[in-house]
């Protein structure tokens, strides 16, 4: 009995012991590592963010008094234009933009620009007749007054769908990357009265359109250009299920409405496969992550923790998924294979990292993260786990962060007080501004996957 | 003198981490083992009601079910904790390895005990920055590349960090993805090489029984089931508190037989 009692109190010691070093260790690695989240180097992307090229604007009237939709267009190549990020663009001295209109698009006089810094000169002239809107765009080389780009965009619908592809010519002309004036944004809007509803618009916030009048809780849109599908979580049957909508057709049908939950779709960038979260009727409500095709719609399992696993998002290649799960206690950020192998975590700051989304460039992972006040922030990650930086900052909430087509800058929904936008901005947190004049709150906005 | 001051510091800090994983690891067994014991008791106790019946053995059996969730739900908080340590020692190994290596000339031999750089290069090394840092910078460029789908660069690239560094701690780790960039390039035979590299050269690494898995994968989509099996099979023999693998391992062996 003695001897009992000895083993016991011995086993108590050694288990206070163990307790006393780990902590001991986790104090010491807390002042060491403390500053270590902040160690990510932007640089590597920055390649692409840092690209400026300083540019002149030249707006071209057509001699008579133009039209309100030509002016407007003429403003927004200019908005077009700065918001891509790749461009200080200016409009140059009045008497100089007297004198390069005068002469037209000839190219003449354009070398008077070169010695004020200018790297390109960009003209439009929009003009509007009885077939719709024509935008003459043309770029010249200050200095030589080559021409780099001269195209006639012609558009029966709104000007700015000609203006977005001149655009996106000019950053293509300039980086060889493309633009995303032609990208797209799905999102989930709150209703006057009731319910929610699915929308999208396009990369500036303008051309929303409304897509469901259900008027019941929905989320998590999933948008595949390449397969002409939006895939988004509804209540419209009383319990979470994955609905398609084809937006050719205007149809929707049930991807997913197992008992339980069917949540959290994603599309890889062929737009062939999908990534959803199923409980399959666990009692317990634990969702797990599968694998689906829109065409055939099997279902291929690929997590078997006893926990939840959810929010899959697909990198670039195909080859790998982000999801969360709390198989360690808390929510955190994981890899693993596309088959389900090769597991593994790579968010370890704070107790809760959720809403991974791949980078388009397979680098970085946007995740939401909390801040030091416990309010949900948006962070980045290497897929290795290796480094992480908070990158969205001040009062309110953020999450929902999805990765623009070029990789250059994040969308989010950011709440304060009780009222939810979208905003957008550079992955080095400038250009951060709120798109879209949708009145009333927004929950996850998410890009077409091109 | 700084350098050493500093190295000394971490290998303090890698000594009290290694105890505290130590720690974990220990209680991570002893936890497995009562999961396993209650596992046991659980079938037996099925078996007897199977037998016998009764409301008694009902309300026993349902004890010990939420006993068992509990206990795995405990195993994997421990897994958790035992993650973060790990993924804490990696970076602090990654410090270590980047300090500036002690100038034999200048400094004083070290103390008996005293760390050894952790990363020695070997001839043709790049003379750049310290090992650490050329390994690290030559690892996370590979990873770069491999997450851009680039694989027969990461390949180069991983190997590179192997000729050059076979002493990091980043060595183990480059292997694995060498197999990886192989078996994503569809290049099945030589994954299985690459796997097999890792499994007998770092049995120590934590992808080990990923590599056990892959090389069952590989084998399987070359299309031969008899070894496909066979190393399915392995992973339930050698791995049998990885749930997760054991789990995929068994619907492989069930799809192929």
């Amino acid at each position: 009995m003695e001897n009992r009692t000895l083993l016991s109190f011995c086993r108590k010691k050694t288990a206070i012991r163990k307790h006393v070093l780990a902590l001991m260790a986790v104090l010491a690695l807390s002042l060491h590592l403390e500053g270590l989240a902040d160690a990510i180097d932007l640089s590597v992307i920055s390649n692409r963010t840092g690209l400026m090229f300083k540019l002149a604007y030249i707006p071209v009237t057509s001699g008579g008094t133009s039209s309100r939709a030509t002016q407007e267009a003429q403003k927004l190549i200019l908005r077009d234009l700065a918001e891509s990020g790749y461009f200080d663009v200016s409009i140059p001295e009045p008497d100089l933009v007297a004198k390069l209109q005068a002469i037209g698009l000839t190219g003449e006089g354009t070398n008077a620009l070169a010695a004020g810094g200018y790297e390109g000169v960009a003209a439009a002239r929009v003009t509007e007749d009885q077939t719709g809107i024509h935008v003459l765009g043309i770029v010249r080389d200050p200095v030589s007054g080559k021409v780099l780009l001269s195209r006639q965009y012609t558009t029966s619908g709104a000007a700015r769908h000609a203006v977005h592809r001149f655009v996106d010519d000019v950053i293509y002309q300039f980086t060889g990357l493309s633009g995303i004036a032609r990208a797209k944004i799905a999102f989930i809007g709150k209703n006057p009265r009731r319910g929610y509803d699915l929308y999208t618009m396009d990369f500036d916030g303008e051309g929303l359109h409304r897509l469901t009048f259900d008027h019941v809780l929905a989320y998590s849109p999933a948008w595949s250009r390449k397969s002409h599908h939006i895939v988004y979580v509804s209540y419209l049957h009383m319990e979470p299920q994955i609905l398609s909508y084809d937006l050719r057709t205007g149809k929707r049908s049930a991807l997913a409405r197992f008992p339980g939950l069917n949540i959290t779709p994603d599309f890889s960038r062929d737009g062939v496969h999908l990534a959803v979260a199923l409980s399959k009727g666990n009692r317990a409500q634990r969702t797990e992550i599968y694998v689906t095709t829109l065409k055939d719609r099997k279902f291929n399992r690929l997590t078997f923790s006893r926990s939840n696993n959810l929010s899959p998002s697909w990198s670039p290649s195909g080859n790998q998924i982000a999801f969360v799960s709390d198989r360690d206690g808390h929510p955190q950020v994981f890899v693993m294979d596309s088959d389900g192998t090769n597991v593994h975590r790579i968010t370890f700051n704070g107790f809760y990292n959720v809403s991974p989304a791949w980078g388009p460039s397979g680098d970085l992972v946007a995740f939401v993260c909390m801040n030091d006040r416990h309010r949900p922030k948006i962070c980045l990650t290497t897929p290795d786990g290796s480094r992480s930086i908070q990158i969205t900052h001040g009062r309110g909430q953020d999450d929902s962060p999805d990765w623009s087509p070029d990789g250059r800058s994040i969308i989010y929904a950011h709440q304060v007080r009780g009222k939810s936008v979208i905003m957008k901005m550079f992955l080095d947190g400038s250009h951060n501004h709120r798109i879209g004049t949708f009145q009333r709150d927004v929950i996850t906005p998410m890009w077409a996957v091109p | 003198m700084h350098t050493r001051a500093v190295l000394s510091r971490s290998s303090l800090v890698l000594a009290g981490l290694f105890l505290a994983g130590c720690a974990t690891s220990v209680d991570m067994s002893d936890l497995r083992a009562r999961v396993d014991n209650d596992e046991s008791r659980l079938h037996k106790l099925q078996s007897q009601l199977g037998s016998s019946g009764g409301d008694q053995l009902n309300s026993q059996i349902a004890d010990m079910e939420a006993r068992l969730d509990r206990q795995k739900a405990r195993l994997e908080s421990l897994r958790g904790r035992l993650d973060t340590i790990d993924h804490r020692i990696d970076q602090l190994r990654g410090q270590i390895a980047s300090a500036p290596a002690p100038q034999p000339s200048t400094q004083p031999a070290p103390a008996p005990g005293g760390t050894t750089p952790l990363a020695a290069p070997v001839p043709g090394a790049p003379q750049g920055g310290s090992p650490g840092e050329n390994a690290k910078s030559i690892y996370s460029q590979a990873m770069r590349d491999y997450q851009s789908g680039h694989f027969t660069l990461a390949q180069k690239e991983f190997a590179e960090v192997i000729s050059r560094y076979p002493s990091s701690y980043l060595a183990g780790s480059a292997q694995f993805w060498i197999g990886q960039s192989l078996f994503y390039s569809k290049n099945y035979k030589d994954a299985i090489d690459a796997y097999n590299q890792l499994i007998q050269k770092y049995p120590e690494s934590g992808k080990k029984a990923d590599a056990f898995y892959k090389r069952a994968m590989s084998y399987e989509l070359m299309g031969d089931k008899t070894q496909a099996i066979h190393y399915y099979k392995k992973i339930l023999e050698v791995f049998p508190a990885e749930n997760d693998l054991d789990e995929k391992a068994k619907r492989r062996i069930k799809n192929l037989e």
